[in-house]
């Protein structure tokens, strides 16, 4: 069988911008597809121990939204979205984010977190959950990720 | 004596008109009073992530950034022509009026009380937006805030880009095209009403007798047998163990309680086996092998 390989990177951490990345690597392990995710800049709150069950939805300048971006632009609107959200993942029976992570992580799928942005945002290893197999630099992801198709969101 | 009796009538009078003018003035107090109490908890919130805020964005040195962009708007009013100052001129007996208006006694009153509330409310931990609201939604006053405060987006909306309303339409007509699909979507979960074997069941090969799916998968999930999981563990190069067999009943018992065949999740949740050790037991594709030696339908979903 062929090894097929692909490598996500998650670069925002909003819960609308890390789920589907999280989706993608799910079903390619399902598919029996090689995964590698890297997550930087904002998307390492998706793996970061304090931010991970929190992550939130921003509704502002989403053309897409019902809401009017007056009313999205309120204190606390975020919070709110996302909890909706949470919602509607929750009766389509997909886990929060954590659990997908350690779903991803069970399933052989492969979590690292990108060395610059920790040191942007004074992360250090101890602040990530437990599923992150690695810290990288840029040159170390295009080592882990060769052969792999790559799919940054 | 007469005399002084009208003068003390006449004072009386005087006074009456004098303490209705000033319950007048409480009670406009009182109201915008009121209005402000309710804003409190949200300005106090607003105000402490400002300042964590701030505090973040000096460390970065934002500030400086922020210097430098004064050399902008030094441009921008630079850039004022003599009619734009013409312009201002003319408005201006307007713009006077209203900041007459807004310092008149009832409302400087009103900014004083504001300033004591506001050292009472700077020693109470904020709350979160969730205990607020449920507190909020309970409270009269809030609820009247709350109306002034939408009465106000209504305005703002009202003087907006029409643009926006059009956007809205046209929001609502794909909403309303989005809901007349909706019902035709299957049932999330249902085991397929065999639509293949409605029309014209085709058996793209067999395997143990049993006719199979373009996709390798049983045609007719009822046919199963043992003999035909053992086959088709075989072909798939897998040795069948017990663990192997509890995850097939699971799987076979799941798709006949009308949930479909299930996914990993569902599968490591309601049989009790970690999702690594599926991965052990059925190489790659845990979920579509199982429900393929299981002789059930492929399963559906994303998870």
């Amino acid at each position: 069988m062929s090894t097929r390989k692909v490598a996500i990177i998650v670069s925002k951490g909003g819960m609308d911008e890390v789920y589907p990345s999280l989706i993608l690597a799910s079903g390619a392990r399902q598919s029996g597809i090689d995964v590698a995710m890297f997550f930087t800049f904002y998307g390492l709150d998706a793996i970061t121990e304090d931010k991970v069950d929190h992550l939130h939805v921003n509704m502002t300048g989403n053309a897409s939204s019902p809401m009017p971006t007056v009313v999205a632009g309120l204190p606390g609107m975020e919070a709110v979205a996302a909890k909706m959200m949470k919602k509607q993942l929750d009766d389509l029976e997909i886990p929060p984010v954590r659990e997908m992570i350690e779903m991803i992580a069970d399933m052989g799928g492969e979590v690292y977190a990108c060395e610059l942005a920790m040191k942007m945002f004074k992360l250090e290893r101890d602040d990530l959950i437990r599923q992150v197999k690695g810290v990288l630099t840029v040159g170390d992801f295009y080592g882990v990720s060769e052969g792999a198709q790559i799919i940054y969101t | 004596m007469a005399e002084s009796r009208e003068d003390i009538a006449r004072l009386e009078q005087k006074l009456d008109a004098l303490s209705a003018q000033v319950q007048d003035l409480h009670r406009t107090q009182q109201m915008l009073a009121s209005l402000y109490e309710d804003m409190v908890p949200v300005a106090t919130t607003a105000l402490h992530s400002a300042s964590v805020r701030l505090a973040e964005l000096e460390q970065k040195g934002y500030f400086d950034f922020a210097k430098e962009s004064m050399h902008v708007l030094d441009e921008v009013v630079q850039g004022f022509s003599p009619d734009d100052v013409h312009a201002l001129a003319e408005n201006i007996v307007g713009i006077l009026g209203a900041v007459k208006r807004a310092t008149q006694p009832e409302v400087l009153a009103f900014a004083e009380h504001t300033a004591d509330v506001l050292e009472g409310e700077a020693a109470r931990k904020p709350k979160g937006i969730v205990s607020m609201l449920r507190q909020g939604t309970k409270d009269e006053n809030v609820r009247r805030g709350l109306a002034v405060a939408f009465e106000a987006l209504r305005q703002v909306g009202k003087a907006a880009n029409p643009a926006l309303r059009v956007r809205h339409r046209s929001f609502g007509a794909a909403l309303a095209a989005h809901e007349v699909h909706a019902p035709a979507a299957p049932a999330a979960g249902a085991p397929e009403p065999a639509p293949a074997a409605a029309s014209a069941p085709v058996a793209a090969a067999t395997l143990a007798g049993l006719d199979l799916d373009a996709e390798g998968f049983l045609l007719t999930p009822e046919d199963w047998t043992e003999a035909f999981a053992e086959q088709a563990a075989a072909e798939a190069g897998v040795t069948l163990t017990q663990t192997h067999w509890d995850v097939l009943r699971f799987v076979r018992a799941e798709y006949f309680a009308a949930h479909g065949a299930p996914n990993i999740r569902r599968i490591t949740v309601g049989a009790g086996i970690p999702t690594k050790d599926l991965f052990a037991l059925f190489p790659r594709a845990p979920a579509k092998t199982a429900a393929r030696l299981a002789g059930v339908k492929k399963p559906v979903g994303c998870i």
